[in-house]
């Protein structure tokens, strides 16, 4: 556990190659993010964060404008998305009816729990919180059109935050 | 022989489950109340998602 939030990467430019970034999964996490368990079969638990969904696009575009940057001129990195400064936002729903489905709606800030700024959980309870619920299943169905708009670039695109 | 400065990390038991009473569970479906619940998580979670994109280096 003497692990600090910032070891958490930053601006994702490799070390060894300045033009190579890795964002989303392509990154290696310096280490797991709780602590880690056995099953009663002895498996290994071993928390890692999730790097997919909301991570990913926030890293992905941080990344995109900083090679922009440089590509105008700048000599390094000129946006940073750690995910010990990050939150994420998840739902994750069941059953398909607008009526009958479910839904746990989640938020975490920051993804990587940063015990210097937060010391009693790591994390700002403000905007950390989990409920069960039908109106989470009708979030997932607005975010599901709402990213589908957003793949297809129909016109106002750049306004739906990833 | 080291010592650790650092206040223990999730002091609190986290293993047990809370079980949902009858009324929470009448709530997760009644569509009144969950029309609040849509546009009160909709707003928490704009609030992270704001939080979470102001990534240029100053």
């Amino acid at each position: 556990e003497a692990w600090r939030a910032a070891d958490w990467p930053h601006t994702y430019q490799s070390p060894a190659f300045p033009n190579v970034f890795a964002a989303g999964i392509a990154f290696a996490p310096p280490h797991a993010i709780s602590r880690p368990y056995q099953t009663p079969s002895g498996a290994p638990v071993a928390p890692a964060p999730p790097r997919t969904g909301m991570p990913s696009a926030t890293i992905g575009k941080t990344v995109a404008a900083s090679i922009v940057d440089m590509c105008g001129g700048a000599e390094a990195p000129t946006h940073a998305a750690s995910m010990a400064e990050m939150g994420a936002a998840c739902v994750a729903s069941a059953g398909a009816n607008p009526l009958t489905g479910t839904a746990v709606s989640l938020t975490v800030f920051p993804i990587v729990p940063d015990f210097e700024r937060y010391p009693r959980y790591g994390r700002d309870l403000r905007d950390t919180f989990g409920e069960i619920g039908l109106a989470g299943h009708w979030i997932k169905i607005l975010l599901h059109h709402l990213f589908l708009y957003k793949a297809r670039l129909h016109p106002g695109w750049a306004l739906i935050p990833e | 022989m080291t010592t650790s400065v650092r206040p223990e990390r999730y002091p609190v038991d986290d293993t047990a489950a809370a079980l949902p009473t009858p009324w929470t569970l009448f709530l997760r479906t009644f569509i009144p109340w969950q029309i609040v619940r849509f546009a009160w998580i909709n707003l928490r979670m704009l609030r992270v998602i704001w939080r979470s994109h102001r990534t240029r280096l100053t």
